[in-house]
């Protein structure tokens, strides 16, 4: 057989993706000892880099236990290894012990990790700095680079400019003049890839001042123009006319929308100068029936008029009106982009500033680093030479993550070494974030040569029952086709087929096994009809009507979760999906407050969900962050009342008018404020996480055991926040203001709870049963939520530039209508594949709520989703395998599919065993103690530096010096050390260099004794006794103490006993010195 | 318990030799302490202790030399590195460079690898490849592999490898030879010279002893060696047969090693003990979701230690060591002594954030004529501090007000030293040469502010030794004229570095510490959190200059010796435990998911321990509550404030129009800003709320439109139009004057925003005067006037007079009409539908600006009774100012509304029914169902909207 090493896997929803992969992984890994290490196996998240580790882990210990011969993987693996159960069953072993033990080389990792360790160890080159932090908070960035531009209006004039005018515009639009959070919006394109695409060009431009500016005169200028021609021809058309005695009237359609004519009389507008005639007036134009009314009595006059002129000047408007489509949309966002100028260059300060690396950047950079280089050497640099290259989810991958990664693929194929991409582009939903579905579409293929490829398509669903999988081919089957049909109908665009091309064998096969099984899965969709929108309305208000639906879909929810119990799906198989975190928490919010209010309903309505359990849902949290808000700002009230408001509901007491008035407070807790009062200025003294412990504490919630985990949230964010940031409370709560929504309560997977999480988390993961409570949505987004897009675009040769573009219908009739056609398609796409992936979770059953709305005239705009499966399934949905309507139900609005099985149970559930914590908080200051030294901040330290007493310096030298050299050696480290300066170093050392003159140092000091005093005396039991200098001869002793400070009996006391026990371990007399050295005194004692 | 170092020093005492003659050398400090204290233990009489010393004080006694400290080396390093590389970077940036190539100079040099080859040209490859000889096969195949992908390079790529590269051959040539005239060194370079020199080292007179190394760089390899052969030095291993013997096993990747040779060999013991393999059932492994957890966990463990066990027998030991904190405060009442053994980084510690405020706020100071002005973001930030609070609190509040209303963008230095003694250190010039003087200062006066707060004050000495140290460095290097902007960055670099090292004196009491302060040490009871990849080991490779397959070649160490040297730091933990608890974190952030430990993975799948089990926090929760306010006593009692009964205008309590659009837009609002009175906050520095936006403008125009003083009214007619339209920019200037109390305009620094404000407000000037011009001349009879109103109201006490009053920006006369004009800055319009609408609360397009204006003429006409022109209300709005056809005045249906008169029979019925619901009994104060009202609320937090 002939081997083609580069493999694509197409896959589809269940049909085994992550077994694949293992598969092969597992192939390439036990062909040889340590092949291993030269996998580099890629996922999307951190998420599935876990589990795809534990994956290969968890079969290689399986593998090693036993070799179950009629697994496919076990077939699959000794047919391709050609070994037998014993062999692969050592094999495994060998190569699951290699793995654990040479963990560092087992490169299961996400893109991102991969090519920051690749960066790492290039960042001389790149010219980095050396401890770069690679920041990950991109909003947060923007937000201080807003601010510093902002601040830079003094300086610079074109700023300026831009700036005011900006605001001008949104003030007009009816926004608020603050242009700070609509830079920020125009601002995040920076970035974005589309944007980094341009970059050079844009850099290119603006590498010379002024030219924005001279751009905008030229648009400025060209509209002017525009205006006046439109005014000319205005004026033209109404010559002929008057020459012809009529009036605009006089034509067909009279005053109203019909009467082609008449716009030329409204030409010229400085808003809205040009008005073209509509396509279906532009081809009524030719004739002339259609200029008048068949009972005209000017007939003659206005065939006259129009073939005199008005007609060529009619049709010349349309190529106007593109040609001020174009400029309207150039100078949309041209006093923002302005701005980027100094955003840019703005960030190149800040980056450098605080030595971070944007996270966005590093993709740049690696395609920098890798472009027209043989890659090995990168690997040679980082330490590992990657000969097999997996990559999973390939369909979310960047344009720049695959030139980054194509070289090294080349590379690796060019040896014949086994490559391979999975990936399904009907789950591309990652487009926002880079990801560019037509890779795995088609260009992948046409960039490397076909020699090497080897195509496979993965077409059976092992995941979901017979009827889910008939029902999503049906439904995926039909979509694609009607979506496109939108496309055309409702955006003029072309579709050229893509959502087709990218469903194209949609449809999937069951193992046969699995038909024979007695449930079959259920599928139930229901719709909703709300009022039309009103397409006057402005954006906001629509949102307004978004919420209102959603609120409906919510008291829906909890039957059906009680019926699934009911059928014994226990919560941890149930899972909702859902678009935004919002309508998560929403759900979350309808689900514990049923399960409060009815707590012995019987059923369980846990949730655990890792985006929208926010913690500043508990009211502990709540009170923790109130009062924070307070510490930092005490003249502000509201905190504090906000924090007694929480306090008194988290321990059950009473609000009244007395909590909230400004001068009181409730009697019960007057106590609590006293002691708040007290501690008020010790709290500010803490670092952030004691402030934080010592409020917790305060709040009493560890003794009532309530909000436990989400207290231990906040606790964890200040952890987090301290690690990456100045730890100052008004950061913590700038910061706190801008992530709480970010923060949610962490509940260990294995938990029992029903799943909350958003369409684009659950990719790859699947359920029993999947509710999806909100499938409507706008397809392509415009007011103040409309996609950015950017375009190249060319004055004049001189004037060529990149410009980001607002996606609206005007481009439609613009020189942009290429790349306006290109987004609709791919927002559609977008859809259409967030459907697919919501759809195919769920195993068994799939439960779906949409709202749709008509006009009274019973039309159904195809720009909802919603809209969209309701017309699919109104028009007559139907299952190819069970051909009938009988599904749908017309009056209800519901499609409703499949049967319970007869006999269920409800299994008993099983709580785990919980491990205790222990909760209190202590205080621990007494017992922690510090070391001290002489002359550092300890009270005394810092008098005897202020009187600059040397004595306790040279004391703690000659504790430890055996010699005049090892003093100054010491008193040298003390330098290096920063506990003094050089100049006290130099009184320090005259000092020494007079004690050792000293006749007495000279004889302690001397050669001829033997010095023990590094050693010491050991006492039964460990304490030792250390007179700073023990001196042993043929036929004496001595011991020598030195004191600093006031004279004092103990110290010959102390002596004395040195004495003894010298005596007592030489046999020999003892003699003893106490030497004070503040002044220097020697006294023998007897 | 048994332990290493006590069964060693058993060993030693009963060797029949006396302990003064001995040298007893450990791997470091602390190994020696507890040595000493075993072999207390085990003495009955007073001894001579034997000499204890670490590898490095040996090598450091041999040379006769310390190394120096860090900086001063790189500062040198700099030195040289400068008159290698033509353009420079600053020091600050080039210190980690710095430090990285330092380091890897050590390894060089610790592990006796000649730097030269290291760095050999990589242009004369070709003679590099003639000369192999020295070089084993494996270190030739790894060198010519880098070559080889090397030569691969794009030329611009291995030009900029090249360019430093054959710096840093240089660089180490030049740096030694400077080190040797400065007299400085570092410890790889000491360590060097003593192994390159073995035969000259005397005989020592005492037994020397190694005690429990692991993984000896090559240099104290070949030194312990020398020793071994020619001292009969003897050495003690402290291991296992568990990882000595299975050649997969990391932890005994030296052993093995060390067994094979010829004079390590010998030194092992015959039978080496087995311990690990019997200990499964000891090990226990939870799995929690917060790494702050595990704090609780920890003291759950901690609590269960019996009370009769010695505390030092167990040891808490954190990879992070972030978590300290959180341990400490959650440990049981029980555990009353500890010692704790780590660095804690000093950058989470309040004192840190406020000297970085102070670099921040010496940063951007700024010197003008008259006087130093420092920003005001740095200056907000030290205030909040308690430091400056203590000083003089009520100044600190003064000066914060200050700062907020007056939007002061800068403050000066005279002005901030006020405050007292700290408050002029801090808030003064301070010049490049005085900057260490400063700092200096200002760390000793506040560590003897700091009195009994130990903790702090050792935060600050380490803070203050490192200036010192940069002090020292840079007074006789640096040239004349560094910029206090270098200095500054320098300090924080370095600042941030910096840690404390908490070193508990008594060897008592719960033992709490980092990995690798756990070396030698045994404990009964082990506790170790952060169990994670990442943390333990520790992940992120060996960070070095020298690439990878190089640093293999010439044997210095690589991420697989520290993993090894990791792993025995975990596995000998096990050698003597009795129990073992592991603890390792689940949630992922960041970015950083939470993996468990290779170390936990191993010992499942080769020991069989059992499987983690995991830690369940109570997720309940006590949810927010709908907020209701009963009428109470109380309360209506401080409504009747607002019963009309003084005449002065300033001391009658009144309902605004914005008073009772709150009200109407939520009640629970209302309660909270009028009734329980909690103020709104005041908006924060730079922003230019919409309110401070319009008290500007509203000063502005009536600068612009002022009657003159004592006159009645003023004529406006297009000439006077014409000659104010110049005034317009000086105007909007007094009026910001005005509003920030300034002196003048050139004294006030107009920030970023509030320059685009004004540049608005100007515009927005314009248009009014141009719409006041094209219509011709009118009287300005007052401009933002107080007008006040009583109604009659329905309340519980009977009818009642309520006071309403406001502020009317603008009240003309035009053609016989009174015009009551209001202008507004936000998206309000002029379109009414019903006059009922004004006080229809569910209506979503409530006119809320018109209601107010509709509230003036009744106001006005309150006021004027006789007064028999008609009234008629208009809207000066921003956003449709500048249409060329724009009118101000309200439409009813599709008509403009002429005179109030027409409608004030029903607009006051509707008020006096509003304000009857206010003091209605019966209707308490509740939250508005239309969360959209909430999303700019004061009150948000308190609702939990
Ligand atoms: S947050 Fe909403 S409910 Fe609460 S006071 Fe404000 S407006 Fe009323």
């Amino acid at each position: 057989m002939e081997q083609r090493p580069f493999i694509i896997y197409k896959s589809s929803a269940g049909s085994g993706k992550t077994y694949t992969l293992t598969l092969e992984y597992l192939k390439l890994a036990l062909q040889s000892p340590h092949a291993f290490k030269q996998i580099l196996a890629v996922t999307f998240t951190n998420k599935a880099t876990q589990e795809m580790k534990e994956r290969i882990l968890k079969d290689l210990t399986r593998l090693s236990r036993e070799i179950i011969p009629s697994e496919f993987l076990d077939q699959e693996l000794m047919k391709f290894l050609n070994m037998d159960e014993q062999g692969l069953q050592h094999a495994a072993r060998e190569t699951l012990l290699d793995i654990l033990h040479g963990y560092g080389y087992f490169a299961v990792s996400t893109i991102d990790s991969f090519f920051q360790r690749v960066i790492r160890s290039f960042a001389k080159e790149m010219d980095l700095q050396a401890k770069f932090e690679l920041e990950l908070d991109q909003a947060a960035v923007l937000d201080r680079l807003v601010d510093r531009v902002v601040e830079q209006v003094s300086s610079d004039q074109n700023l300026k400019k831009w700036l005011t005018e900006y605001a001008e515009e949104r003030i007009e639009e009816g926004k608020s003049w603050d242009i700070r959070s609509a830079l920020k919006g125009l601002g995040s394109e920076i970035f974005k890839e589309n944007f980094k695409g341009f970059q050079p060009i844009f850099e290119a431009t603006i590498a010379h001042d002024g030219f924005l500016a001279d751009f905008r005169k030229v648009i400025v200028g060209k509209k002017e123009e525009l205006i006046d021609e439109a005014l000319d021809i205005k004026n033209k058309a109404h010559e002929i006319r008057v020459r012809y005695g009529l009036e605009w009237t006089d034509f067909s359609g009279a005053g109203g929308t019909n009467n082609f004519a008449i716009r030329l009389d409204r030409l010229g507008n400085e808003k809205n100068p040009i008005t073209s005639p509509t396509e279906s007036q532009l081809l009524k134009i030719e004739g002339v029936e259609t200029w008048y009314t068949k009972t005209s009595k000017l007939k003659n006059e206005i065939e006259s008029a129009a073939d005199a002129g008005l007609r060529d000047l009619l049709k010349s408007l349309p190529g106007m009106l593109t040609q001020w489509n174009t400029l309207m949309a150039l100078s949309r966002n041209l006093n923002a982009f302005g701005v980027f100028r100094n955003l840019i260059h703005e960030l190149r300060e800040l980056k450098d500033e605080e030595s971070i690396l944007m996270i966005s950047d590093v993709n740049d950079f690696l395609k920098g680093i890798v472009a027209g280089n043989e890659a090995p050497f990168i690997y040679e640099k980082i330490g590992n030479q990657y000969r097999n290259f997996l990559i999973d989810e390939f369909q979310d991958t960047s344009e720049f993550q695959w030139s980054s990664f194509k070289p090294l693929l080349v590379n690796s194929l060019g040896t014949m070494n086994t490559n391979l991409l999975v990936g399904d582009v009907k789950q591309s939903i990652y487009r926002w974030r880079g990801g560019r579905l037509e890779l795995l579409l088609h260009e992948v293929q046409e960039q490397i040569s076909d020699k090497y490829q080897n195509i496979k398509n993965l077409s059976i669903n092992f995941r979901s029952l017979p009827n889910v999988v008939s029902f999503n081919n049906s439904l995926f089957s039909s979509l694609p086709e009607l979506m496109q049909e939108a496309i055309s109908s409702e955006f003029k665009v072309d579709s050229l087929n893509l959502l087709s091309d990218a469903f194209k064998g949609v449809s999937q096969d069951v193992p046969k096994k699995k038909l024979e099984v007695d449930f079959q899965g259920k599928i139930h969709v229901e719709f909703t009809q709300k009022a039309a929108k009103n397409s006057f309305d402005t954006s906001e208000e629509e949102e307004e009507d978004e919420e209102g639906d959603q609120n409906s879909v919510l008291d829906k929810l909890v039957p059906i979760v009680k019926e699934l119990q009911d059928r014994g799906y226990e919560p941890r198989d149930i899972a909702f999906l859902v678009r935004k975190n919002q309508q998560g928490a929403d759900i979350a919010d309808k689900l514990m407050s049923y399960a409060q209010e009815n707590p012995d309903s019987g059923y369980r309505f846990d949730v655990l969900s890792e985006e929208s359990l926010f913690l500043s849902k508990s009211a502990a949290v709540k009170a923790v962050i109130a009062l924070l808000n307070y510490l930092g700002n005490p003249a502000d009230l509201v905190p504090l009342k906000t924090f007694w408001f929480y306090y008194a509901l988290i321990h059950e007491l009473e609000y009244s008018h007395e909590l909230f008035e400004k001068n009181s407070l409730p009697i019960e807790l007057l106590t609590k404020q006293k002691y708040l009062v007290e501690h008020l200025n010790r709290w500010l003294q803490l670092p952030l996480m004691e402030q934080v412990e010592e409020i917790i504490k305060f709040l009493d919630v560890y003794e009532r055991k309530v909000d436990l985990a989400y207290v231990s949230g906040v606790k964890e964010a200040a952890f987090d926040f301290v690690k990456k940031n100045r730890a100052d409370l008004q950061g913590f709560l700038d910061w706190w203001e801008l992530n709480q929504f970010k923060r949610t309560v962490k509940i260990p997977e294995d938990h029992n709870a029903m799943r909350i999480l958003t369409i684009h988390k659950s990719k790859g993961l699947q359920y029993k049963a999947v509710i999806v409570p909100y499938l409507d949505w706008k397809i392509v987004a415009n007011g103040p939520m409309a996609p950015i897009i950017w375009s190249e675009y060319a004055i004049s040769d001189s004037l060529k530039t990149v410009l980001p573009l607002t996606h609206q219908s005007s481009l439609l009739d613009s020189e942009f209508v290429g790349i306006y056609g290109d987004e609709v398609r791919l927002a559609y796409l977008d859809t259409l594949n967030m459907l697919y992936v919501a759809f195919t979770r769920a195993e068994e059953v799939l439960y779906g709520f949409a709202d749709f709305s008509q006009t009274s005239k019973g039309v159904i705009n195809l720009k909802q989703s919603g809209n969209i499966l309701y017309t699919l399934f109104a028009q007559g949905f139907s299952l190819p395998t069970h051909p009938s309507k009988y599904y749908w139900d017309e009056e209800k609005l519901v499609f409703d599919w499949g049967e319970w099985p007869v006999s269920t149970l409800a299994k008993e559930l099983v709580k785990a065993t919980a491990i205790d914590l222990k909760w209190d908080s202590v205080d621990w200051r007494q017992k922690l103690k510090t070391r001290e030294y002489a002359w550092d901040f300890s009270e005394s330290g810092i008098q005897a530096r202020e009187h600059r007493r040397l004595g306790v310096l040279i004391h703690e030298i000659l504790e430890q010096a055996q010699s005049l050299e090892m003093a100054i050696e010491m008193l040298q480290s003390f330098v290096f050390d920063g506990r003094i300066d050089k100049e006290t170093q130099q009184t320090i050392s005259t000092q020494l260099i007079e004690l050792f003159e000293l006749p007495q140092f000279k004889y302690w000091y001397a050669d001829d004794l033997q010095a023990m005093s590094e050693q010491g005396i050991l006492l039964p039991g460990g304490k030792q006794k250390r007179p700073d200098r023990i001196l042993v001869g043929e036929n004496q002793a001595m011991v020598i103490d030195f004191k600093t400070g006031e004279k004092a009996s103990k110290h010959e006391l102390q002596v004395k006993e040195y004495m003894e026990l010298v005596q007592r371990l030489t046999d020999l007399p003892t003699q003893g010195f106490l030497c004070y050295l503040e002044p220097t005194e020697i006294f023998e004692i007897k | 318990m048994n332990s290493f170092l006590k069964n060693t020093a058993e060993e030693l005492l009963n060797s029949g030799q006396s302990l003064k003659d001995m040298i007893v050398v450990l791997p470091n400090r602390r190994a020696g302490l507890f040595f000493t204290q075993h072999l207390g233990s085990l003495i009955e009489s007073p001894t001579w202790m034997p000499e204890v010393k670490t590898i490095e004080e040996i090598f450091y006694g041999l040379a006769g030399e310390r190394p120096s400290d860090e900086l001063s080396l790189i500062f040198e390093l700099y030195q040289v590195y400068k008159t290698l590389q033509p353009n420079p970077e600053d020091f600050d940036r080039f210190y980690f460079w710095g430090e990285l190539i330092l380091k890897d100079f050590n390894d060089l040099d610790q592990f006796l690898a000649d730097a030269k080859w290291v760095y050999s040209n990589l242009a004369d490859i070709k003679e590099f490849e003639t000369d192999l000889s020295f070089l084993s096969e494996e270190q030739i195949a790894l060198i010519s592999r880098f070559w080889k992908s090397f030569k691969k390079q794009s030329e611009v790529e291995r030009e900029k490898f090249l360019k430093f590269w054959q710096i840093l051959d240089r660089l180490y040539v030049q740096f030694q030879v400077n080190l040797t005239t400065t007299g400085m060194s570092y410890s790889g370079r000491i360590y060097r010279a003593v192994a390159e020199n073995l035969n000259q080292i005397q005989k020592p007179k005492k037994q020397v002893y190694f005690l429990g190394f692991n993984a000896f760089t090559l240099a104290e390899e070949k030194l312990i060696k020398h020793y071994v052969t020619e001292f009969g030095a003897k050495i003690y291993w402290d291991l296992d047969g568990y990882y000595l013997d299975d050649k997969r096993q990391e932890a005994g990747l030296f052993f093995r090693d060390y067994r094979k040779d010829s004079v390590l060999g010998a030194t092992f013991p015959e039978a080496i003990p087995t311990r690990i393999k019997a200990k499964a059932s000891q090990i226990k492994t939870y799995s929690i979701p917060l790494k702050i957890n595990q704090a609780n966990l920890v003291s759950k463990i901690a609590e269960s230690i019996p009370g009769d066990e010695r505390l030092e027998e167990t040891v808490i030991i954190l990879p992070d060591e972030q978590l300290l904190f959180p341990v400490l405060h959650s440990l049981p009442e029980s555990i009353q002594k500890l010692n704790v053994t780590m660095g804690y980084p000093i950058r989470n510690a309040p004192i840190f954030s406020f000297l970085d405020a102070v670099l921040d706020l010496q940063r951007y100071m700024k010197i003008k004529e008259d006087g130093v002005f420092f920003y005001h973001k740095p200056i907000t930030d030290l205030l909040s501090f308690s430091y400056l609070k203590e000083g003089d609190a009520k100044f600190v509040e003064g000066m914060l007000n200050d700062i907020k209303a007056k939007n002061l963008v800068e403050v000066s230095a005279a002005n901030l030293a006020k405050g007292g003694d700290l408050f002029q250190l801090i808030f003064k010039e301070v010049k490049s040469t005085e900057l260490f003087a400063y700092l200096g200062d200002l760390m000793q006066f506040l560590a003897q502010s700091l009195k009994d707060d130990a903790i702090q004050r050792s935060y600050l000495f380490q803070a203050f030794k490192q200036l010192t140290r940069i002090q020292d460095v840079f007074e006789k290097n640096a040239p004349g004229n560094v910029r206090s902007d270098f200095y500054l960055k320098l300090f924080r670099q370095l600042f941030r570095e910096i840690k404390l090292p908490f070193e508990g004196e008594p060897l008592e009491g719960l033992q709490i510490m980092g990995v690798l302060e756990s070396r030698n040490l045994d404990f009964k009871r082990v506790i170790i959190c952060d169990v994670n990849e990442g943390s333990f080991p520790p992940g992120g490779g060996i960070n070095s200059m020298i690439p990878f397959n190089l640093r293999r070649a010439f044997s210095l160490p690589v991420q697989e010796q520290n993993d090894a040297i990791y792993a025995y730091t975990f596995y000998r933990l096990l050698h003597q435990a009795e129990e073992v608890h592991l603890i390792y974190t689940t949630a992922s952030d960041q970015g950083k998911a939470g993996e468990m430990s290779r170390f936990i993975q191993q010992m499942q799948v080769e020991l069989g321990i059992a499987a983690p089990s995991a830690v369940l926090i109570p997720v309940d929760l006590t949810p927010g509550k709908p907020i209701t306010i009963q009428k109470t006593p109380d309360i209506l009692d401080s409504l009747k404030r607002y019963i009309l009964s003084n005449p002065d205008p300033e001391k009658q309590m009144a309902f605004s129009a914005s008073a009772l659009n709150t009200y109407l837009d939520c009640r629970l609002r209302f309660y909270f800003r009028y009734v329980a009175g909690l103020k709104e906050k005041e908006e924060v520095v730079t922003e230019i709320d919409p309110s401070t936006f319009g008290s500007m403008l509203h000063k502005a125009i009536e600068l612009l439109y002022k009657p003159r003083e004592g006159e009645p009214f003023r004529l406006i007619d297009t000439h006077t139009i014409e000659r104010l339209k110049v005034a317009i920019p000086t105007a909007v200037d007094n009026a910001i004057v005005d509003f920030y109390q300034a002196e003048s305009i050139e004294k006030l620094t107009l920030s970023g925003q509030l320059q685009i404000a004004r540049a608005i407000m100007i515009k927005y000037i314009k248009a009014i005067l141009k719409y006041d011009q094209a219509n011709g001349g009118f009287k300005v009879l007052n401009l933002e006037r107080k007008y006040l109103a009583g109604i009659p109201v329905e309340t519980s006490d009977g009818k009642q007079n309520i006071a309403i009053g406001g502020f009317i920006d603008r009240v003309d006369e035009k053609d016989g009409v009174i015009r009551l004009i209001d202008y507004k800055t936000g998206k309000d319009n002029k379109k009414v539908t019903t006059i009922e609408a004004f006080f229809d609360r569910d209506d979503k397009k409530r006119n809320k600006a018109a209601m107010q204006t509709m509230l003036y003429a009744k106001l006005f006409q309150a006021e004027n009774p006789t007064i028999r022109k008609p009234l008629k209300p208009g809207i000066f709005n921003i956003k449709e100012i500048y249409d060329p056809n724009f009118n101000p005045f309200l439409i009813l249906d599709k008509e403009e509304i002429q005179d109030y008169r027409e409608f004030a029979e029903t607009f006051e019925s509707e008020l006096s029914g509003l304000i009857g619901e206010i003091y209605d009994l019966e209707k308490p104060f509740d939250q508005t169902t239309d969360l959209k009202k909430c999303e700019y609320c004061p009150y948000k937090e308190i609702c939990g909207r």
